[in-house]
């Protein structure tokens, strides 16, 4: 789906296309008695967006996007440039290539527009904190059974924000990414919310692997972002839609081959898994203007460690003043704790947005 | 505490319901994808039909494909015709090609000036023999309504309330049609009073153009499906 709000010149055989949009939130979060950092609590801008697009009737485009509030982010997960992109289609449209920097084809959750999610923020495993959910490379993708069936490869450079202008590691190895997806009865086009209320069920399954071999280890939360070592990456997905209800799961693994075996904290193993799990459901009221939506995700970043399991329960309303053009969003945190450990992983937030197109 | 479950499990079923849809006589997979359009030709039960993005072809009333058309566009969206010409829109470019009926040759590009998006051009077009007027649609965002002389000069832009996106539209026995593919639904318009007349919901995902068959049943494309689908219309 492609939020509307764009305006454009055409010349004949040549089109440029503006658009953009705005995300601004409050953010409160919920502290344990005795605790004092209320830094959290603030009005942030998330989104500040301007896209320019292009195409010509050779089946050109060209495609930039760039997220203005990052460039005044310490967190190098909010990325200043968002997609620079130029890609080649076939007329019959079931092929294309793409050269450039965007979004990695790895994860369903990854790839879907955050303005078009009920929620304010993805769920932990797939924020950018777990891989480098843009990179810069080629993408290939195939459509076959009028696009119900897809495959997508791409080769990249592997460094994240790191490939737009930087060196490679120093191994000059590079991340491999690979995605195949089945939909039935017709494609979907990784839409969370199914605002259009189809009329017959609507499923999709996919499937994605990733794999990079490099020297230096990245990844502010967690040590994973690039690793020196060996990173096989799997993650598997299914959606459902059907009469404005929409359902979406996905599971996603890392698997870890340090070069540094103290990682391993002394255990006979030469990998460790970080993995997580998404589990969500949408339901859009016409009548009511309104989207209600429950979340629950959990990502444990390190398999060897007992009870660092990190599990998120969220609750969502939106109001759609017109469509996803305009709305009014609520996103509530309720962090769970896990099992075996001592304490609740995160305070409770809230997060209440007003996103706007143009 | 069983009874309320039950009870509230219900009450979001019948929220979650709306009036049965229209049952399609039959449904068939077209060989061709992402068909958008569809026009009656001056053969009966011969079609014109958009699909692969870009190619035009000659269709039967089951969806078989009887020719690939000799011409080329980019992101062919919609077709009418008048005596002479068809007409054929060019979404992403905002342009209408005239094509000669007799032989399909373009005979000229008309640049429509619009400044939407490039997925928001003339998403759907119908022609009005009696007036010899075209009303050009865009899809949404927001969803115009462009009246035309038949030279493709604009007269007027108007919206028809209770319609916020278009797919397709056609005129038949002096009944226009606007199909809604976002709404899955058929709408038939008052031409006077351009208010909604009738709705027909259909159980198509993404329905993207409509004809009628000489003996009055509704064909309808599903571009996301590649499904071509026959319909009775239910008299009123």
């Amino acid at each position: 789906m492609e939020l509307s709000g764009q305006f454009s010149i055409g010349t004949g055989g040549k089109n440029i296309q503006f658009s953009g949009f705005l995300l601004g939130f409050y953010n409160q979060r919920f502290l344990e008695s005795g605790d004092t950092d209320h830094s959290k609590n603030r009005f942030n801008l998330d989104f500040g967006v301007l896209r320019v697009q292009a195409s010509n009737k050779s089946g050109l485009r060209s495609e930039l996007q760039i997220n203005v509030p990052a460039i005044y982010s310490p967190d190098q997960s909010d990325e200043f440039l968002m997609q620079a992109t130029i890609d080649w289609r076939n007329r019959k449209n079931n092929f294309s290539a793409s050269v450039g920097y965007d979004k990695l084809p790895f994860s369903s959750a990854s790839m879907r527009p955050q303005m078009e999610s009920a929620f304010l923020q993805r769920p932990e495993v797939v924020r950018g904190k777990t891989f480098n959910r843009r990179d810069m490379g080629i993408t290939l993708e195939k459509g076959f059974l009028n696009r119900r069936l897809n495959l997508i490869g791409g080769i990249y450079t592997g460094q994240g924000i790191g490939s737009i202008t930087g060196d490679n590691d120093e191994n000059g190895k590079f991340l491999y990414v690979g995605r195949v997806e089945a939909h039935y009865p017709s494609r979907f086009r990784n839409e969370e919310i199914d605002l259009n209320h189809s009329p017959i069920p609507r499923f999709c399954i996919g499937a994605d692997i990733s794999y990079s071999e490099k020297t230096v280890t990245t990844g502010t939360d967690y040590p994973i972002l690039t690793v020196d070592g060996k990173k096989t990456s799997y993650s598997a997905d299914f959606s459902a839609a059907w009469r404005g209800l929409s359902y979406h799961f996905e599971w996603i693994t890392f698997n870890i081959q340090p070069n540094n075996v103290s990682l391993l904290l002394g255990k006979p193993t030469d990998y460790y898994r970080a993995q997580g799990v998404i589990s969500q459901l949408d339901y859009y009221s016409k009548r009511l203007k309104s989207v209600f939506a429950l979340r629950y995700d959990e990502f444990n970043p390190n398999d060897l460690i007992k009870g660092d399991n990190r599990q998120t329960l969220s609750f969502a309303y939106n109001y759609l003043i017109d469509g996803l053009n305009s709305a009014i969003k609520v996103h509530y945190f309720y962090r769970m704790q896990a099992n075996d450990a001592a304490e609740q992983w995160a305070p409770d937030q809230l997060r209440i947005g007003w996103q706007c197109t143009f | 505490m069983k009874s309320r479950i039950i009870l509230i499990t219900l009450g979001f079923i019948s929220f979650c319901s709306f009036n049965p849809p229209l049952k399609p006589l039959w449904k068939h997979r077209l060989s061709v994808d992402e068909p958008s359009d569809l026009c009656q030709t001056s053969t009966a039960n011969e079609f014109i039909l958009l699909a692969d993005k870009a190619f035009v072809y000659r269709m039967d009333q089951n969806g078989n494909i009887l020719s690939k058309l000799d011409f080329t566009g980019y992101d062919l969206e919609a077709i009418c015709a008048d005596d002479q010409y068809y007409y054929i829109s060019e979404e992403t470019f905002k342009e209408i090609y005239q094509i000669r009926k007799s032989d399909f040759v373009l005979e000229k590009t008309i640049p429509i000036q619009h400044g939407g998006g490039r997925n928001e051009g003339i998403e759907a077009m119908v022609y009005f023999p009696d007036s010899k007027k075209f009303i050009l649609a865009t899809e949404k965002g927001p969803q115009t309504m462009m009246e035309m002389d038949q030279s493709m000069s604009l007269i007027s832009t108007f919206s028809i309330e209770g319609i916020s996106e278009v797919s397709a539209m056609t005129f038949y026995k002096n009944k226009w049609f606007v199909l809604s593919d976002e709404a899955s639904t058929l709408y038939e318009v008052d031409l006077s009073t351009k208010k909604i007349k009738a709705q027909y919901w259909l159980p198509i995902i993404n329905p993207e153009g409509i004809s009628f068959t000489s003996e009055g049943k509704l064909l309808v494309v599903s571009d996301d499906m590649a499904k071509i689908f026959l319909f009775e219309i239910p008299v009123q």
